[in-house]
């Protein structure tokens, strides 16, 4: 299997959640703030449980929080 | 510095000042030819389980005064928490940490198969080792915790 992207809109869905903050969402999905900064920043993939936790925090479908991008 | 790398640095710190004090005890006693009679694999024994138990009390005191100093510093109390990253990454380290491991594990047996190494030399390349993957082990976590992953 071809190493993918996998691409994020947390920043933008934060800042549309009444500028939550990167330790605000950490808290509400029982993880530290440094691994909300490495999914943002797309040096993390988190696992399938983390990534509907956001999604389920935003009130958004998976697919509108995250995205993936195959490798050419 | 986030809390799991203080508590990494921490490690790493107290594991480097013990294996110091480590060292220049043994080349102490090297030097007073403890090392040559009948009971110098009792003495590496001994000495590595005060080694052990001193890598522990200094990693833990370490920590408390890590965990002070912040606390001190920024005048916030930090919360405990774990998550699936940080479990990667002690797992990544750990695997690393393993093979540094193995790699001296192997040096010793190829010291102890030629002609005219003692066993207490073989224990201490061993012990190096161990202090050696430790070290590793934690430069590995740093550098994953500074990456991201």
């Amino acid at each position: 299997m071809g190493k993918g992207q996998i691409r994020n809109n947390i920043r933008k869905l934060r800042f549309e959640h009444d500028e939550m903050t990167q330790q605000q969402l950490a808290e509400k999905v029982g993880v530290t703030r440094q691994t909300i900064v490495a999914i943002e920043k797309a040096k993390y993939s988190p696992s399938l449980q983390l990534a509907f936790a956001i999604a389920h925090t935003f009130g958004r479908p998976l697919q509108e929080v995250f995205s993936y991008e195959a490798e050419e | 510095m986030s809390q799991q790398e203080r508590r990494v640095a921490a490690s790493l710190i107290s594991a480097l000042i013990v294996f110091a004090a480590y060292a220049i005890i043994m080349f102490g006693m090297y030097q007073e030819g403890r090392f040559a009679g009948s009971g110098a694999a009792s003495l590496v024994g001994k000495s590595t389980i005060a080694l052990i138990v001193a890598s522990i009390v200094a990693s833990i005191v370490l920590q408390i005064l890590f965990a002070i100093g912040h606390a001190v510093a920024t005048r916030e109390h930090e919360r405990m928490v774990t998550d699936e990253r940080d479990k990667l990454i002690e797992l990544k380290a750990m695997q690393i940490s393993y093979l540094a491991f193995s790699v001296g594990f192997l040096i010793s047996m190829i010291v102890l198969a030629l002609e005219g190494a003692t066993a207490p030399m073989v224990l201490l390349i061993i012990v190096v080792s161990m202090f050696a993957a430790s070290v590793v082990g934690d430069l590995v976590k740093l550098a994953l915790y500074r990456r991201g992953f």
